[in-house]
């Protein structure tokens, strides 16, 4: 008989109670992005919150015709999870950061101490996860966000999540999530995403040598996304174009984007580019020597080459001896760039994104004996030699190219 | 067919014997049967041996096969030409006149009237004290068809019927082996009937056997009518949703379960075999496992256990993505549930148990309804009316497809009570879901699991032989190759012989 | 013939509930703590521990064998009643304070990282309800529940591997000695009651078919135990970088909240599943010990009657600590001074039972 009660009794306790961390799915509103500025005040932080709108964009079903695909509000608050509560107050649903996937954090913000406490202590929130992609917007986050509508993608988590698969291929952009942050920032430079709605193009002769914003653009959707944001300890220090960054996702040893598309000089028709994609199959393999009083870096980077057009029509498919002169052109070309960018890191901003600190802690037994080290420091003055190993694979789909003018 | 009637246990106060005086004998009778407002008792009189013999017969009508009466019982006698010895006429009779099957010399009124209505004829003779039973039984009976709950695609298209010797042949005819034990009990103190217990000798456990039949016998009511009744009887655990006994309509299905040292139970009036003890693998597993190949049951097994995953937690698991953890719904999905559950009224608790008792009772409405008005409704009709609610603005979409992808994964558990205990289990899980989310449902699949792991049927435990664990001829999960198995007793080490047929593999012995 | 259940278990189950007891604790905050000392070769302690502590283990087996008789039998007949009930109030106490800091400790995690709103006391009447439930139906049946459950458990725990190996470098454990060998050694030792269940066990040496089943029961299990910790403290450091991974509370839970299948980003709700089910297993086998060892040391013949107040006493100690940090320190100082006792504990046992034997044998 007492079986029979506990029948009777336990679904209706469950069916009333049932209270506390329930809250039905169409009550939470999904903040799929966030934006993070420096506010007016001090200790204070503008957080903007893009809420997606269920009801545009996702299902014939039931769709709200007037309705925007996104709310975007900002407030200013202590942080991130104090904002949250305090944005309930205007929105009719409880915000939820568990679609969250992207940050953006305002360039003034970043480059200000505050911002290291913020994202520190933001990590606390367990809703707050170490996968979220960081970006870095030239412009305050909150007026990127509001003037960032693709017009491909009504609703933004798709934009960022197609956007993210894209950043993978180009190699113009480092991945930058949050986990990343936190691995990099106490040893090296952690590099993020740089974005910006703001345009003031400049032309440029080496195809991608810009940082967001300089792209030469007319129509389209309105945000930029190439280059980097260069952080140290957790505050931002300078900034690396698009084709920076490229190289330094080259001299990593293991790196997310491995093939990408680069012009370089043709080394016959000098006015003229020639476009090329590199691929890196191998991983580049570096030997870190921390024995010296100055470290020696050597790094190997096996590359391969498939040539996509040379708008100058010449032909490098058949001789060796311009072939020879391709692989050449590339390499001088390649070698200078890498070296000039090492330079910098070495002396503007005193530190490696190349994530060489692994590799230099290998060479140490224990954890103080590479703390004492302090490789961050040697690494300013350390001696670094790269090796281009350039393989030309292929001339594309077509062997020569086309005749012209010789027709009969 | 000889068939040996126990002596009924239940003493009716009319325990008189016959005597030597011919029309007392006769009135007995009448008055057992309330001859002649009954009219069913027939009664024949007769006389042979040029008057020097006669008689009476009596059958009841309905129970016998009137023309073999008439050939081996009234024939015989007519053409009897030898006189008996005096004194010696019914040992006569009953060794070489009569031609019946089985003949029983009665001297109490009590078997006289079971063995009437057993479908005997009886026959009383003048001047003697011992009346002949003699077997003419026939009872009306459907013939041997097809399974309609057990199908299968390949395998024996027969299915048990409403007569227990008809049942008991179709056994006999698959295992022709004089091990294959049948003893009979009576159960039911006022109306009696029969039960019968089959096993094979030296394959079923002594013990369970003994078991087995002290339940049977320990069974105090008036009546029982059938199978399904004495299952209730017998079963281990009245309360509970786990089944502890089986059903099947299947012979060929009984006889692997005999095979496999299982003990069967059949009765007059139920077209099934009861199967004890069981394990839930006897459960799980269908008819058709051991006719299919290799690859394609295992393919099969696969099914059925995702299959039971989703029937019982698809609702609870959605209702509590749903409203604990939102985070597991890809971010497409979400929205798109977020936006038609945002002009659903109800929470999608209510949702769910609204669709899912539509559901059920649509299932229960397609078994009761008049089989000429069924194919209107039907599992077609729910889909209507899922998309009628969803234009309604009642449901979201979703919730149909939860509610029917439930629905059709418990059609493919084919064991009725394993499948009436996931139905339940579902809805207990999605109020456990709607109280506490995944914390709650799963700290119930622990619980649920560790109560399963604990039960007995029998004495066999439940999960038996996985946990405990002791090595699987026939494999538990996923069936071995045919020829990798030995006939082994399901619970136990001891089997047929020592070798595996094949020689290609070596046995493993536990 | 038939194989009808006598109560005892055998060597599978055994391993089965000794995993659960170990493996567990590669998602609780063991490898935070030992994340404190052992920096980035953290992952080496869980080795030198149950090396250490595989000494006084193989100590006992052999008095075991000798006697074939469980622990508390042992303890009764080398001791005497006084001493041994001491001995079993001291047991009873180590499983007793593992039993409610411990499950404490789970309960705020699953307050912390998935159900924040709901009070502590309530998720905590509900794993410890569902743990008295499980060890209410007798060690054979949590034995069958674990069997049942761990091939399951140990393959969804193992294929979280597979959803993170796109944040995966190995080149993260270096430098391999993390704070120099005699750190490492040194912990180790300290922490190895972190296994210090295994000498526990031994009481339950009576339930258990035969001494073989025993023995490989209980090693099986506790290998894998120390395997999986060691791969999984590898795993979180090869993941979030090493001063990094110091900071973080709960590494495993961070990890499920990390890793993504394909277009399905979220998957730590399967792990939140999975986590339940092993810790209600887990507390139902601390539970379950505790009851044994109180029963004994009260001299009762029926165990079982224990089971529900010590449920409830847990419940009410557990409360008692405000936060998980309280719990944390309380665990150090449970693991550093049962360390002691449990290590010496063997081999006392081995002295006397070598002394009394001596004595015998002069006599005779």
């Amino acid at each position: 008989m007492r079986d029979k009660w506990l029948i009777i009794l336990l679904p209706s306790l469950a069916l009333l109670s049932g209270c506390w961390d329930k809250i039905e799915l169409e009550e939470r509103g999904y903040a799929v992005v966030l934006g993070l500025d420096k506010s007016e005040e001090d200790h204070m932080v503008d957080v903007t919150f893009q809420i997606e709108n269920p009801q545009v964009g996702s299902t014939s079903q039931s769709v709200a015709q007037n309705e925007p695909p996104s709310d975007i509000l900002t407030i200013t608050a202590t942080d991130i999870i104090s904002a949250k509560e305090l944005a309930n107050s205007i929105v009719s649903r409880e915000i939820d950061l568990s679609q969250l996937q992207t940050i953006i954090i305002g360039e003034e913000f970043a480059r200000s101490d505050y911002f290291n406490n913020i994202i520190g202590s933001s990590v606390r929130d367990p809703e707050i996860r170490r996968k979220m992609m960081l970006i870095v917007s030239k412009e305050k986050a909150s007026e990127f966000i509001h003037s960032n509508h693709s017009k491909l993608e009504t609703r933004p988590h798709k934009y960022y999540s197609f956007m993210r698969d894209r950043w993978k291929d180009t190699g113009y952009v480092p991945l930058s999530d949050l986990n990343r942050y936190f691995q990099r920032t106490a040893n090296a430079l952690f590099l993020v995403i740089y974005a910006s709605t703001e345009k003031e193009p400049e032309i440029r002769k080496s195809s991608d040598n810009y940082k967001a914003g300089q792209v030469p653009q007319e129509a389209g959707d309105p945000a930029q996304m190439i280059g980097s944001a260069v952080f140290q300890n957790g505050k931002m220090i300078g900034t690396l174009t698009g084709e920076e960054t490229r190289y330094v996702l080259l001299l990593r040893k293991k790196s997310i984007a491995n093939h990408y598309v680069d012009s370089f000089k043709d080394p016959i028709d000098n006015d003229r580019k020639i476009s090329v994609r590199l691929l890196k199959e191998k991983k580049t393999t570096v030997k870190v020597d921390v024995e010296k009083a100055n470290p020696e870096v050597r790094v190997h980077v096996p590359i391969t080459v498939q040539v996509l057009s040379s708008p100058s029509l010449h032909n490098y498919a058949y001789t060796k001896e311009r072939q020879r002169m391709l692989k050449e052109e590339i390499h001088e070309d390649l070698h200078a760039k890498i070296m000039q960018l090492i330079k910098k890191t070495q002396e503007e901003f005193g530190g490696e994104p190349f994530i060489w600190f692994q590799l230099a802690r290998r060479e140490f037994w224990t954890m103080d004996a590479y703390e004492d080290y302090d490789w961050q420091k040697k690494y300013r003055n350390a001696d670094i030699q790269v090796e281009l190993d350039i393989t030309i694979e292929s001339f594309g789909s077509q062997l020569k190219p086309p005749h012209v003018g010789r027709g009969d | 067919m000889t068939k040996e009637p126990s002596s009924s246990r239940n003493q009716t106060k009319n325990d008189s014997l016959f005597t030597d005086d011919f029309q007392h004998n006769i009135t007995l009778i009448y008055e057992a049967f309330s001859y002649p407002t009954n009219q069913s008792l027939k009664t024949r009189q007769f006389s042979a041996l040029q008057g020097t013999m006669s008689g009476i017969l009596f059958f009841l009508e309905g129970t016998v096969e009137e023309t073999t009466v008439e050939t081996h019982v009234m024939k015989p006698l007519y053409e009897l030409s030898d006189k008996p010895e005096d004194g010696k006429v019914v040992d006569m009779l009953a060794n070489s006149v009569l031609l019946t099957t089985a003949i029983r010399e009665i001297v109490r009124l009590q078997d006289a009237v079971h063995d009437l209505l057993n479908g005997n004829c009886l026959i009383l003779l003048e001047n003697e004290k011992i009346a002949i039973s003699a077997n003419t039984a026939s009872f009306e009976k459907r013939v041997v068809s097809e399974p309609t709950v057990e199908n299968v695609v390949r395998g024996p298209k027969e299915a048990f019927i409403e007569s227990m010797a008809v049942n008991q042949s179709l056994l006999r005819r698959q295992v022709k082996d004089s091990r294959l034990i049948c003893e009979n009990m009576t159960v039911g103190d006022v109306f009696s009937n029969e039960v019968s217990i089959m096993y094979i000798k030296g394959i079923a456990d002594d013990k369970l056997i003994k078991e087995v039949k002290q339940k049977v016998e320990g069974i105090q009511t008036d009546v029982i009518q059938n199978l399904s009744i004495l299952e209730q009887f017998i079963e281990s655990r009245t309360y509970s949703l786990v089944p502890s006994t089986l059903m099947t309509e299947r012979p060929d299905r009984a006889t692997s379960f005999l095979l496999g040292g299982h003990i069967l139970l059949l009765m007059n009036n139920s077209p099934y075999a009861l199967i004890v003890p069981i394990t839930f693998w006897s459960l799980f597993h269908t008819a058709e496992d051991q006719y299919l190949r290799w690859a394609n049951v295992n393919f099969i097994r696969i099914i059925s256990i995702l299959a039971i995953f989703i029937a019982i937690f698809t609702p609870s698991i959605y209702l509590a993505a749903s409203t604990f953890h939102v985070e597991m719904l890809p971010p497409d999905l979400l929205f798109a549930i977020a936006a038609t559950r945002e002009i659903v009224p109800i929470p999608v608790l209510w949702e769910i148990i609204l669709l899912e008792f539509t559901f059920e009772i649509l299932r229960e409405a397609g078994i009761r309804i008049p089989s000429v008005i069924g194919p209107t409704i039907g599992i077609v009709g729910a889909l209507i009316l899922g998309q009628a609610a969803v234009q309604a603005n009642l449901v979201s979409p979703i919730i149909v497809i939860v509610v029917a992808i439930t629905g059709l994964s418990s059609f493919v558990i084919q064991d009725l009570s394993l499948n009436f205990m996931i139905r339940i289990l579902r809805f207990l899980f999605i109020f456990i879901a709607n109280f506490m989310g995944f914390f709650g449902i799963f700290l119930a699949v622990a619980c649920t699991i560790a109560y399963m792991s604990s039960l007995k049927s029998f004495n066999v435990p439940f999960f038996s032989p996985l946990a405990p664990y002791f090595h699987s001829q026939r494999g538990v999960v996923f069936r071995k190759p045919v020829w990798k198995q030995a006939l082994v007793p399901f619970f136990s080490n001891s089997r047929y012989k020592k070798k595996v047929s094949n020689p290609k593999v070596g046995s493993r012995d536990d | 013939m038939i194989r009808v259940n006598n109560g005892l278990i055998r060597k599978r189950e055994l391993t089965a509930i000794v995993i659960f007891l170990y493996v567990i604790q590669l998602m609780n905050t063991t490898p935070d703590t030992l994340f404190k000392f052992g920096k980035n070769a953290a992952w080496v302690l869980p080795i030198i521990s149950f090396a250490v502590m595989l000494i006084p283990f193989l100590v006992l087996l052999y008095i075991v064998k000798k006697h074939d008789a469980g622990l508390v039998e042992l303890v009764f007949s080398l001791l005497g009643k006084r001493i041994g009930s001491f001995v079993m109030f001291l047991f009873f106490l180590i499983i007793f304070s593992a039993l409610m800091i411990n499950s404490r400790n789970y309960t705020d995690v699953f307050n912390t990282m998935f159900y924040s709103k709901t009070p502590v006391p309530y998720l905590y009447v509900m794993l410890i309800g569902a743990s008295f439930y499980i060890a209410n139906r007798g060690l054979e049946n949590i034995g069958r529940t674990a069997w049942i459950l761990c091939p399951l458990y140990l393959f969804v725990t193992y294929i979280l591997i597979f959803f993170i190996l796109e944040d995966f470098s190995v080149e993260r454990i270096y430098p391999i000695a993390g704070p120099g060998l005699d750190v490492l050694l040194k912990k180790g030792t300290t922490y190895s009651s972190i296994y210090g269940e295994s000498i526990l066990l031994f009481a339950l040496y009576p339930f258990v078919h035969k001494f073989k089943d025993f023995r490989i029961g209980v090693l099986y299990g506790w290998i894998i135990g120390v395997a999986s910790l060691a791969f999984f403290m590898v795993i979180y450091v090869s993941i979030f970088d090493f001063p990094a991974v110091q900071d973080i509370a709960y590494p495993f839970q961070q990890l499920t909240r990390m890793a993504t299948l394909g277009t399905i980003g979220h998957l730590e709700s399967i792990y939140l599943a999975t986590w339940t089910v092993a810790s209600a297993i887990h507390f139902s086998i601390y539970l379950y010990l505790a009851a044994f060892f109180l029963s004994k040391m009260l001299k009762l013949k029926e165990f079982e009657p224990l089971l529900l107040p010590i449920a409830g006493l847990c419940v009410l100690a557990g409360l008692i600590s405000p936060n998980i940090f309280v719990g944390n320190a309380l665990r150090e100082t449970l693991i550093q001074t049962s360390t002691g006792i449990l290590v010496l504990f063997p081999f006392i046992l081995w002295g006397i039972d070598r002394f009394k034997g001596g004595k015998k044998a002069n006599a005779g």
